[in-house]
C-alpha cells in the first residue's frame, strides 16, 4: 500500500495562491497594454541635412529593399514631341502640342520592383478618367500587345471626361517588366490628341534603347536615407544628456 | 448554483480534450490557409484573434465560424489554472503531473508573451553606413523634430495607432497643437497636375501641391499600406495651416514657427538601440559559372558608445548576431550588391518554449520513474 503525502510547498494559503496566479495575468495584460502606443520623446544626433521634398507617386514600397540604381534610356523623339524639364521620378517627359492649345504629357517612369498589379495601376489610370474599375478578366482583353525596346510590353487606353473640367481625356499607358524594374509609359491629355498621337507613342517605344544602369539622384520613396560613412561613430549614438525618455 | 456550474464546467477535462482537439483543427486549417491568405493574414484571422470568421464574397458583414487561437488558447489556460486549484493538491506522486501542467501554462502564456511582446523590424544598410535604429515594416510614425540645435534634433515620435485614434494631439514640449483632419490607413499620393479631379490635399509645402485619396487596406505578405495624414498645426494665435503627411513623401518638410525650426515626417516607426551598426561589406556568393547563390553575408561593425566596445561581426545564414536582446538575421539585400538587409528581432519570451518543454519532459519521467518505483517497492512488499 502506498499513501501519498500531502507536502504544502509554500506556506501560504490557497486563496493568497490564486490571487498571484490571476495577478500575474493580469500583469500580463497590463503589458500587452502600454509601451506599444506611447508617445516617444527623444534626442537624437543631426542626421544629414535634407533636399526639397519630392511627392514619389509609387504603388507601394515592396517588400524587398529597393534599387538605388536605375537603367540608363535613349530614344528616338517623335515630330512635334518637346523635351520638358524631368520631374520627381521622371526619366524622361515630353510634352505634345496640338491644335487650338490641346496638350498632352508623356512620361517614362522606372519604379524598382513589381510596382503593384496592372489590375491595381490600370483602375487607378481609369479612375483619373472617370471610368468605372474593370476586373481581371476585363484587363486581360483590354491589354494590346505592343514592343516595348524590343521587348514585348502591355498597352493599356483609357478614355472617359476628368470630373474637374469635364474635358475629354485620353491615357495611354504601358507597361514594361524587365530586370526588376517595372517601366510605365504614359500619354495623358486631351482625347483627340492623344488619339491621333497613339502611332507615334507606339514609335517612340518601339525606338527605345535601355541602356547601362547610372546612378538615381532621387532616393526611392521610404527610403532610409543613406549618407556614407559619416553615420559612423558615437557621434551617431542616442545623446545621453537630455536622455530618450518615453512618456 | 450558476457560480458551481461554471466553476464545473471551467475544470472539467472534457473541456481539456476539447480545447486540444480545436487547436488541433485550428493548426491544420490554418495551415492550409496560408496557401490562399498568406502567413501575415492566416496567422491574424487564425490565431491573432478569438473567432475565424465567414463572409460571402463582397457582404459588408461576417459571422464566427470556428474559435480562433486567442479563445482555444485562453480557455485552455483558464481549464488549466482551474483544475488545478479545484482538484490538486501538492503530493509527492503528483509531482510529475504538477510538472507537466505547468510546463503547458508556461508554454501557452509564453507563446502570449511572444505575441504580445516580440517585435520585428528591419535594419536597412548600404556599404558604410551606420544606424542606431530599425524600422518597423508595417507601421509609421508622426515624427516631428525641433531641428534648430545645430548638434543635435529633439524629436517627438507618434505612433500610428495615437494618429488614427486622435482628433488632437497636444505636446508640452510644442508650441502648437496638432490636428488630425483626416487619416488614411492606405493611400495613393500623386502630383496634383492642372485639371486634376482631386483638390490639393492641403495647404503648405508638398501638400499643396499634391492630392492623395484612400486606398482599401492590403493584408498580403508581399505588399503593405502605404498611410498618409493631413495634420493641421495650431497656435493659440491661429492655424499654421494644413500638411500633408505621408510615406510618399520621402524627406521630412520643415517650417518656422518662432525662432524654431521644425520638420514634419511620416516614416516607418523606428526603434532607437544604444548601440550603432555599421555595414562594411555585403557579400553575395554564387557557384561558379552558376547565378546560384551559395552564402549572403555581411560585415557589420558594432559599436556601443557608452561601454566603448567595438568589434566586427560577420552575419551570414543561419548565422545571426545576437546582441543586447536583439537578434540581427540576414533577411535581404540590395540588387546592387552594395546594401544588405537585417531582420531585427526582439522577443523576450523566446526561452518559455524551451523551458516548458524541459519542464513537461522532465515532468513525464519523474511521473513515470515515481510510479514504476512504487510499482517495484509494492512488489516486493506483497
Amino acid at each position: 500500500m502506498t499513501t501519498a503525502i500531502k507536502v504544502n510547498i509554500l506556506p501560504l494559503s490557497p486563496g493568497f495562491l490564486a490571487f498571484t496566479r490571476w495577478a500575474s495575468l493580469f500583469l500580463l495584460a497590463g503589458l500587452v497594454g502600454c509601451g506599444r502606443n506611447d508617445v516617444e520623446v527623444y534626442r537624437v544626433a543631426k542626421e544629414p541635412a535634407p533636399a526639397q521634398p519630392a511627392v514619389m507617386p509609387s504603388p507601394g514600397r515592396p517588400g524587398a529593399p529597393e534599387a538605388s540604381i536605375m537603367p540608363g534610356l535613349q530614344w528616338n523623339l517623335p515630330p512635334g514631341w518637346q523635351e520638358v524639364p524631368l520631374g520627381a521620378i521622371r526619366v524622361a517627359s515630353f510634352k505634345v502640342a496640338g491644335s487650338g492649345g490641346k496638350v498632352a504629357d508623356v512620361s517614362v517612369v522606372p519604379l524598382p520592383g513589381q510596382a503593384g498589379s496592372d489590375l491595381d495601376n490600370v483602375n487607378r489610370w481609369r479612375g483619373q478618367v472617370n471610368s468605372p474599375p474593370v476586373t481581371q478578366q476585363e484587363l486581360s482583353q483590354l491589354a494590346q500587345a505592343v514592343e516595348v525596346g524590343g521587348q514585348s510590353g502591355q498597352l493599356y487606353e483609357q478614355a472617359g471626361e476628368n470630373t474637374a473640367t469635364g474635358e475629354k481625356t485620353r491615357i495611354l499607358a504601358a507597361i514594361l517588366r524587365r530586370e526588376g524594374i517595372a517601366w510605365f509609359f504614359k500619354m495623358t491629355g486631351d482625347d483627340a490628341l492623344v488619339s491621333e498621337q497613339k502611332p507615334a507613342f507606339v514609335g517612340f517605344l518601339k525606338s527605345l534603347v535601355f541602356g547601362a544602369p547610372v546612378m538615381r539622384t532621387e532616393l526611392p520613396p521610404s527610403h532610409p536615407p543613406i549618407d556614407g560613412m559619416s553615420m559612423a561613430g558615437p557621434g551617431r549614438a542616442l545623446q545621453t544628456d537630455g536622455g530618450r525618455t518615453n512618456r | 448554483m450558476f457560480l458551481d456550474r461554471l466553476i464545473s464546467f471551467f475544470t472539467s477535462i472534457r473541456l481539456t480534450v476539447v480545447c486540444l482537439a480545436l487547436g488541433l483543427v485550428l493548426v491544420f486549417w490554418g495551415t492550409l490557409a496560408q496557401v490562399d491568405l498568406g502567413l501575415y493574414k492566416a496567422q491574424n484571422e487564425f490565431f491573432r484573434s478569438f473567432f475565424v470568421y465567414w463572409a460571402p464574397k463582397g457582404a459588408p458583414w461576417k459571422i464566427p465560424v470556428f474559435p480562433a487561437g486567442y479563445l482555444v488558447g485562453g480557455v485552455l489556460v483558464i481549464n488549466l489554472l482551474a483544475s488545478h486549484y479545484k482538484r490538486f493538491s501538492f503530493s509527492r506522486d503528483k509531482a510529475g503531473i504538477w510538472m507537466v501542467h505547468f510546463g503547458i501554462i508556461l508554454l501557452l502564456l509564453g507563446q502570449l508573451m511572444t505575441d504580445v511582446l516580440s517585435r520585428e523590424t528591419t535594419l536597412h544598410l548600404r556599404e558604410g553606413e551606420a544606424k542606431n535604429y530599425s524600422e518597423s515594416e508595417r507601421e509609421t510614425e508622426l515624427a516631428i523634430a525641433d531641428v534648430t540645435d545645430p548638434d543635435a534634433d529633439n524629436v517627438i515620435a507618434i505612433p500610428q495607432r495615437v494618429l488614427m485614434g486622435s482628433k488632437v494631439i497636444h505636446r508640452r514640449e510644442l508650441p502648437f497643437t496638432i490636428l488630425v483632419k483626416s487619416f488614411l490607413a492606405n493611400s495613393q499620393v500623386e502630383n496634383h497636375e492642372p485639371g486634376a479631379t482631386l483638390p490639393p490635399a492641403a495647404t503648405q509645402d508638398i501638400g499643396a501641391r499634391a492630392t492623395v485619396r484612400g486606398l482599401p487596406r492590403v493584408t498580403e505578405m508581399d505588399r503593405r499600406d502605404v498611410p498618409s495624414a493631413v495634420v493641421e498645426l495650431t497656435t493659440p494665435r491661429g492655424s499654421l495651416g494644413t500638411w500633408l503627411v505621408s510615406e510618399f513623401v520621402d524627406r521630412p518638410q520643415s517650417f518656422t514657427l518662432g525662432d524654431r525650426v521644425y520638420e514634419l515626417a511620416l516614416r516607418p516607426r523606428r526603434y532607437y538601440t544604444p548601440f550603432s551598426v555599421q555595414l562594411l561589406k555585403f557579400r553575395h556568393d554564387v557557384y561558379p559559372g552558376t547565378d546560384i547563390p551559395k552564402n549572403f553575408s555581411s560585415r557589420v561593425l558594432l559599436q556601443r558608445p557608452e561601454t566603448g566596445e567595438k568589434r566586427e561581426v560577420l552575419i551570414y545564414m543561419n548565422n545571426p548576431l545576437r546582441y543586447a536582446g536583439e537578434t540581427f538575421y540576414q533577411a535581404s539585400f540590395d540588387p546592387d550588391n552594395q546594401g544588405t538587409v537585417l531582420q531585427v528581432v526582439r522577443n523576450p519570451g523566446w526561452l518559455t518554449p524551451y523551458l516548458s518543454c524541459v519542464l513537461v519532459g522532465f515532468g513525464l519521467i519523474v511521473q513515470f520513474v515515481t510510479h514504476l518505483l512504487g510499482f517495484t517497492f509494492n512488489r516486493k512488499t506483497a
